[in-house]
C-alpha cells in the first residue's frame, strides 16, 4: 500500500471516529430515555444503550447520515431493551421515577412516584406501536416528523397513532386514578 | 379528569433522565475493547469457504454411491466371490402369476466392493448358479482345481475361423409354354 493510500485510509477513519464522536455526544440521551422506557432501570438502561452504540459503531460506515443514525439507534436500542426486559423478567424492583430535582420535599416526592407508578402501569397497556410513538413523542421534544423519521412511518400514521395514545392513556390513568 | 395535555406532561416528567456524565467516555471504552468491526470482506471469506467444503462433500458423497460395478481388470486369475450372509440375502421368490408380460427378473448376488487397490474383481452371479460358482471358487483357491491358463473370452468375442457354406446357383424349374393361340370366345346376337 503506498504512502499516500494509507493516508487516505487513516483520514476515512478518522472521519467515521469523528462523526461517531459526534453522534455519540447528540444522541446519547435519546438512547439512553428509550431503553428507560422499557426498562425503568438506570444501570440497565445504560448498559443497554451503550450496546447500541457499540453496534452502531460497527455500522458506523453505513449510518453516516444523522437521521439514518439516529433512526437506527432508537430501533436497536428498543429491541435490546425489549430483549434485555425479557431475560430478566425477575427482577421486580424497578426504579420508578426520574431524576427527583433538588429542592423536593418527601410529600411532593412520593405523589410523584405515584404518578410515575400510574403511568407506567398505563403506559405498559398499550400495544408496542402506540407506546413508541409517544414515548418518543415525549423525549427531547420530538415534533411529529422527527418520531415520523425515527419511525420510519408516514407523519399522518404518528399522528393516528399519538391520537389513539394519548387517549387510552387518559382512560387508564383515569381509571388507575379511581382505584386508589 | 386527565386531559391529553396532563399525560403529555407527565411523561415528559417521567422521561426527563438523563445518563451518568460518564457515559459516552465508558460508550468509547467499550468500543475500544470491541475491536475493528468486522468487515464483509471476511464474511465472503467465511462464504467461500463454506461453499468449498459443501461441494467438496457433495462431490465426495456423489463419488461412492456412483460406481455400482466396477470393470473387472485383465489379469484375474484369482476369482473371487462374495455373498452376503444369510440373514440379509433375501429368500428367492416365485411369483405368482406366471403368465405376466414383464420378463422374469433373474435375482442376482452382487459382490461386495473390493477394496482400493486389491485388484479384485466384483462380480454378478445368478442366485440359482451361487453355490455352483462358490464351490468352484473354494476347488480353485485350495488348488483342487487348476485355473485357467488364459482368461475367459468375452461371450460377444468373434470366433477364430468362421465356417461359410459355399453358394450353389441353379437354374429354377419351370414348365414348357404351349405357343398354340387360345380359341375366340362365342359370338352372341341380342334379340330385339
Amino acid at each position: 500500500m503506498s504512502e499516500w493510500a494509507f493516508a487516505a485510509l487513516v483520514t476515512a477513519e478518522d472521519v467515521l471516529e469523528r462523526e461517531f464522536s459526534e453522534r455519540l455526544r447528540e444522541s446519547s440521551s435519546l438512547a439512553f430515555r428509550v431503553a428507560f422506557s422499557v426498562l425503568r432501570h438506570r444501570e440497565d438502561a445504560e448498559d443497554v444503550a451503550q450496546e447500541a452504540f457499540v453496534r452502531a459503531h460497527r455500522s458506523i460506515a453505513q449510518l453516516r447520515d444523522r437521521e439514518r443514525f439516529r433512526a437506527w439507534l432508537v430501533r436497536m436500542t428498543w429491541r435490546l431493551a425489549l430483549d434485555r426486559l425479557r431475560m430478566d423478567r425477575r427482577r421486580e424492583i424497578r426504579e420508578m421515577t426520574a431524576d427527583p430535582e433538588p429542592g423536593v420535599t418527601a410529600e411532593e416526592l412520593a405523589s410523584a412516584q405515584q404518578r410515575a407508578r400510574r403511568l407506567w402501569a398505563a403506559i405498559d397497556e398499550l400495544p408496542e406501536k402506540l407506546r413508541m410513538a409517544i414515548v418518543l413523542a415525549s423525549i427531547e421534544e420530538h415534533d411529529v416528523a422527527d418520531v415520523g423519521r425515527l419511525l420510519g412511518i408516514p407523519e399522518g400514521t404518528v399522528k393516528s397513532r399519538l391520537f389513539l395514545a394519548r387517549k387510552q392513556l387518559a382512560e387508564k390513568l383515569q381509571c388507575l386514578a379511581k382505584r386508589t | 379528569m386527565f386531559s391529553e395535555k396532563d399525560v403529555d406532561r407527565e411523561l415528559k416528567a417521567a422521561l426527563s433522565v438523563s445518563p451518568s456524565p460518564d457515559f459516552a467516555a465508558r460508550v468509547l471504552q467499550r468500543v475500544e475493547t470491541d475491536g475493528p468491526s468486522r468487515s464483509p470482506a471476511h464474511y465472503g471469506w467465511f462464504a467461500a469457504a463454506a461453499s468449498v467444503i459443501v461441494v467438496t462433500g457433495a462431490f465426495y458423497a456423489l463419488s461412492r454411491t456412483s460406481a455400482v460395478v466396477a470393470p473387472a481388470p485383465a489379469q484375474t486369475p484369482h476369482i473371487v466371490v462374495r455373498t452376503p450372509p444369510p440373514s440379509v440375502a433375501p429368500p428367492h421368490r416365485v411369483p405368482a402369476r406366471e403368465d405376466t408380460i414383464e420378463p422374469r427378473r433373474v435375482a442376482t448376488v452382487r459382490a461386495s466392493r473390493s477394496p482400493r487397490g486389491t485388484g479384485q474383481p466384483e462380480v454378478l452371479v445368478p442366485r440359482d448358479r451361487m453355490e455352483a460358482v462358490r464351490r468352484l471358487v473354494r476347488a480353485v483357491n485350495e488348488g483342487r482345481i487348476a485355473p485357467p491358463a488364459e482368461p475367459l473370452q468375452d461371450l460377444m468375442a468373434l470366433p477364430a475361423s468362421v465356417g461359410v457354406t459355399p453358394l450353389v446357383i441353379e437354374p429354377i424349374p419351370l414348365p414348357p409354354i404351349d405357343p398354340r393361340p387360345e380359341p375366340p370366345a362365342p359370338f352372341i346376337r341380342r334379340s330385339k
